[in-house]
């Protein structure tokens, strides 16, 4: 099944990597400048609010090419597919964690999950994580936590760089990036191009990923008009076409999906004095999808949908520094999002406004105290407001403890307040909540309901879900070279938005609406350790313990509600307290072992990545809404990714062989995701041209 | 030939099961004569397998299959056709059969509630929610923790519990297994009292 390397050649931007690697665990860790937990950039160490950053040296060294193999060996982050591939964190779903670019949202949740392999590696600086919510600067989305993947280069080199890659699939990659700075601003541009044949877990049927390619091209402008003035103008376009097939009826339909994704920012700024720094930010994105499925005999029409879904948003931020002691964020902006797409019965259109404050007050040195809120008013669901505080405290030069308090909020998605979709071949409907009293209405003036369970015009009081989230944890550098943190998580999760039968039609199928109804508790902890070995050898640990709950099933559990059938007996029972797993898809345990290799000198660079996932809830067999059953868990298990990369010619030329799941661990039933064994191999060339100073 | 062949042998798996799938255990009735209930379990019921759409209508109180001939009096209680159960009341026969389902363990459940009960409408079967069907693997599983709780047509209370959809009853059912095969098990009082 493996294909073996070819290779060929990939090309990065060594001089980030040379530099840091000089000492392999660099306090410097520490000194990273940071933006996504504040807005503005503050350093690392200071912030009330952990962060972690990965580094493009990073990305490089692991060899990987979309952001979702970077995110997934990261501690306490889990990837998981539903509608795309997504980021579990702190123990809620891919949707409740936003994901940003250059500081700007990513549209194009079809279902909830925004598609993280559609974002290629190649060109990004660093991406920062922030866990917990940051509903208080984001608004909507920012739940469980923002990932903002950060693209600008502010080097003052010039510098082109090449790459190609090949390996296990037939896949190879081919991407290309040049970066002109000059005295008052920099030019860059990049494209890759993505392509592979997919693959088939064992002796599966069908592929677990059809054949695909995609394209990404992106470029960015920054000028400074004089000391006072700056613009930035960015965009990105990504293309993907995907070959799929599946049988009906004994004939094969082929499913062609085109995929685009469209952005484009200007950023204005001005600095009227170093301590002022007003920004206009104007951004706008584009995604879209059309699928069309038609039979491979007689290209006749199967089906067809399409999903267009745009968003612009102006706004505005300013910034002040008042003393040593205060700065001061505030700002406003404006959200105009529309969407039309098959299952809708017309152009929607959603409307927001937004304010924002926040007050970072530094009373001492080893006190610093960040406050904020985010007021949100929406024209198809109640305001919100997001408070948000945080408070770090420096014992001494090793030790910090930090704290936050905060809520998040996930808005209403299109799908829940405008879906209006009849499955005419089983015979149900699922109306949004907007639309559904209307509708209902219809149907029953046409003699198609039987009873109606719920007070229609209280479907479209639908509300935001929301959570309330604290975390506490520790920094600690009990040496030059030992880094270690904790955290300790808790988030309970109100209003949860399900699906429940709202109608009964007169054909005995129900119609289906939204509705507020569960509440869940998610709650563990996270240790990270970091410890340089030699100059050369680094070993990095991580570790989280998570907890997921339903209140309201543990309640029925806890008053014997909640039945199993026993395992040895095979006779039913009540399942106990200590048996309820908890969610579905949540691991208990999980960790990663790292180590790392580094030796400028030769050139040589080489890490081996440990990734284990304890077993989890995958599916509920047997309907008491617990995975219960062995059959009902998907097993624990562990990958190994190695990645070995030798320089030469000054770091000019550059060739890497990857080994992705040398275990060859494969679950075709649970992780369709996971190929077996993949190699790849790539060469990166780098041309440094000039220097600006 | 073929065809005749397997008829033969359904039919002989069918014989077989009427003759020996009901599995009494009933050892403790003799030494406690009093009020100790037997517990009755049924297994591999064939619910239309043939696909005919027609139910397997059974009584409790005779623990055996009753004819289809006999659809339309009181000797049935409750029938099977596929994953619908159905009670000899209301749309699906003229027993005024009542139940509901009741959420526990089938041998804790000591007393059929009072009041509740509803009978089989068109657009709801009283016993509906016995199973949990899985997209993903089409396999039907019995929903833990439902008891099934009849009034029959004869005025008495019994608690039914479904324990398998699949020939054998086996732990972990796949594709390959056999469906529309019950096994469940029944407690039906005879003194018309609710309790158990």
């Amino acid at each position: 099944m493996l294909k073996y390397i070819i290779l060929i050649g990939c090309l990065w931007w060594p001089w980030s990597l040379f530099a840091q690697t000089d000492t392999v665990a660099d306090n410097k860790v520490l000194q990273e400048v940071v933006v996504t937990a504040t807005r503005n950039e503050q350093l690392q160490k200071q912030i009330p609010i952990a962060v972690t950053v990965i580094k493009k040296e990073q990305l490089q060294s692991m060899g990987a090419m979309h952001l979702d193999q970077v995110l997934a060996e990261q501690t306490g982050l889990f990837i998981t597919s539903n509608h795309g591939t997504g980021v579990q964190m702190q123990g809620l779903e891919a949707e409740y964690t936003l994901i940003l670019l250059d500081g700007e949202p990513l549209i194009g949740r079809t279902a909830g999950t925004l598609d993280l392999s559609r974002i290629v590696v190649s060109n990004i600086e660093r991406i920062e994580i922030v866990k917990g919510p940051v509903s208080s600067l984001y608004g909507s989305d920012a739940m469980a936590g923002v990932i903002n993947i950060i693209t600008s280069n502010k080097s003052k080199k010039g510098q082109t760089n090449a790459t190609a890659r090949y390996g296990s699939n037939n896949t190879w990659q081919l991407d290309a990036g040049t970066l002109i700075p000059y005295e008052k601003g920099s030019f860059s541009l990049n494209g890759n191009y993505f392509d592979t044949k997919g693959y088939t877990i064992g002796d599966a049927v069908n592929p677990s990923v059809f054949p695909y390619h995609a394209a990404t091209g992106q470029t960015r402008w920054q000028h400074d008009w004089n000391h006072k003035w700056q613009t930035i103008i960015a965009g990105r376009y990504f293309d993907q076409r995907v070959s799929g097939y599946f049988d009906d009826g004994g004939k094969r339909v082929l499913d062609n999906t085109k995929e685009s994704d469209a952005n484009a920012s200007l950023v204005l700024r001005f600095k009227p004095a170093n301590q002022w720094t007003h920004q206009l930010r104007l951004y706008y994105s584009r995604y879209a999808t059309n699928e069309k499925m038609e039979y491979k005999d007689d290209k006749r029409l199967y089906d067809a949908s399409f999903f267009t879904q745009q968003y612009i948003k102006p706004e505005y931020q300013f910034d002040w520094v008042m003393n040593k002691t205060n700065i001061l964020t505030a700002g406003a902006g404006y959200i105009h999002e529309s969407l039309e797409a098959t299952r809708y019965d017309e152009r929607m259109s959603f409307n927001s406004g937004y304010l924002f404050v926040q007050e970072n007050w530094r009373p001492t040195n080893a006190w610093n105290v960040l406050l904020g809120a985010r007021f949100d008013t929406h024209n198809q669901y109640p305001s919100q407001i997001s408070p948000k505080m945080s408070v770090s405290f420096k014992i001494n030069d090793y030790l910090k403890v930090l704290g936050t308090v905060g809520r998040g909020y996930r808005a209403p998605d299109f799908r829940q307040l405008y879906l209006h979709f009849n499955n005419a071949a089983v015979g149900y409907s699922v109306v949004g909540t907007k639309l559904a009293a209307e509708i209902i209405r219809q149907m029953q003036a046409a003699g198609e309901i039987k009873s109606i369970n719920y007070d229609l015009d209280k479907l479209s009081d639908l509300n935001a879900e929301s959570s309330w989230s604290y975390n506490v944890g520790l920094q600690s550098s009990p040496g030059k070279y030992t880094h270690a943190n904790v955290n300790f998580f808790l988030n309970r999760v109100s209003n949860l938005i399900d699906t429940r039968a709202v109608a009964q039609k007169t054909n005995d199928f129900s119609v289906y609406s939204y509705v507020n109804v569960n509440s869940i508790t998610t709650y563990g902890a996270e240790v990270e350790i970091n410890q340089a070995i030699t100059k050369h050898w680094q070993v990095a640990g991580g570790y989280q313990y998570l907890m997921a709950i339903d209140n309201e099933l543990l309640n029925k559990v806890k008053s014997d509600e909640v039945c199993t059938v026993d395992e040895h007996t095979h006779q039913t029972r009540v399942l106990t307290r200590r048996e309820y797993f908890g969610l579905f898809n949540r691991s208990h345990h999980a960790a990663n072992l790292k180590v790392r290799y580094t030796n400028p000198l030769r050139g040589l660079d080489a890490n081996l990545r440990l990734l284990y996932r304890s077993k989890y809830g995958f599916v509920d067999e047997n309907g008491n809404n617990v995975p219960d059953k062995k059959s009902e868990f998907a097993l624990r298990y562990a990958t190994v990714n190695l990645a070995v990369a030798k320089s030469f010619i000054d770091h000019r030329l550059r060739f890497q062989i990857t080994a992705d799941n040398i275990l060859n661990y494969t679950d075709a039933a649970h992780i369709p995701t996971l190929p077996g064994r993949v190699y790849t191999a790539a060469f990166y060339l780098y041309i440094s041209t000039y220097q600006i100073n | 030939m073929k065809v005749l062949n397997k008829l033969t042998g359904i039919s002989a798996v069918a014989l077989a099961l009427f003759l020996t799938s009901c599995s009494k255990s009933d050892d403790n009735s003799k030494t406690q004569p009093v009020v100790e209930l037997k517990t009755t379990t049924v297994t591999n019921l064939a619910a239309d397998t043939a696909n005919k759409g027609s139910y397997t209508l059974y009584s409790l109180a005779d623990n055996k299959v009753i004819a289809n001939a006999d659809s339309a009096s009181s000797k049935w209680d409750i029938g099977f056709k596929a994953t619908s159960i159905i009670i000899n009341g209301g749309v699906s026969g003229p027993g005024k059969a009542v139940g509901q389902v009741v959420n526990g363990v089938f041998n804790n459940l000591t007393e059929a509630p009072a009041t509740g009960y509803v009978t089989d409408s068109t657009s709801n079967l009283t016993f509906k929610s016995w199973y949990s069907y899985n997209a993903t693997t089409h396999i039907i599983s019995a929903v833990p923790g439902k008891v099934l709780i009849i009034k029959t047509p004869g005025g008495k209370y019994a608690k039914v519990e479904i324990l398998s959809y699949y020939k054998d009853a086996p732990t972990n059912p796949d594709l390959t297994a056999v469906s529309r095969l019950y096994k469940f098990q029944y407690v039906l009082q005879t003194n018309g009292t609710a309790k158990f």
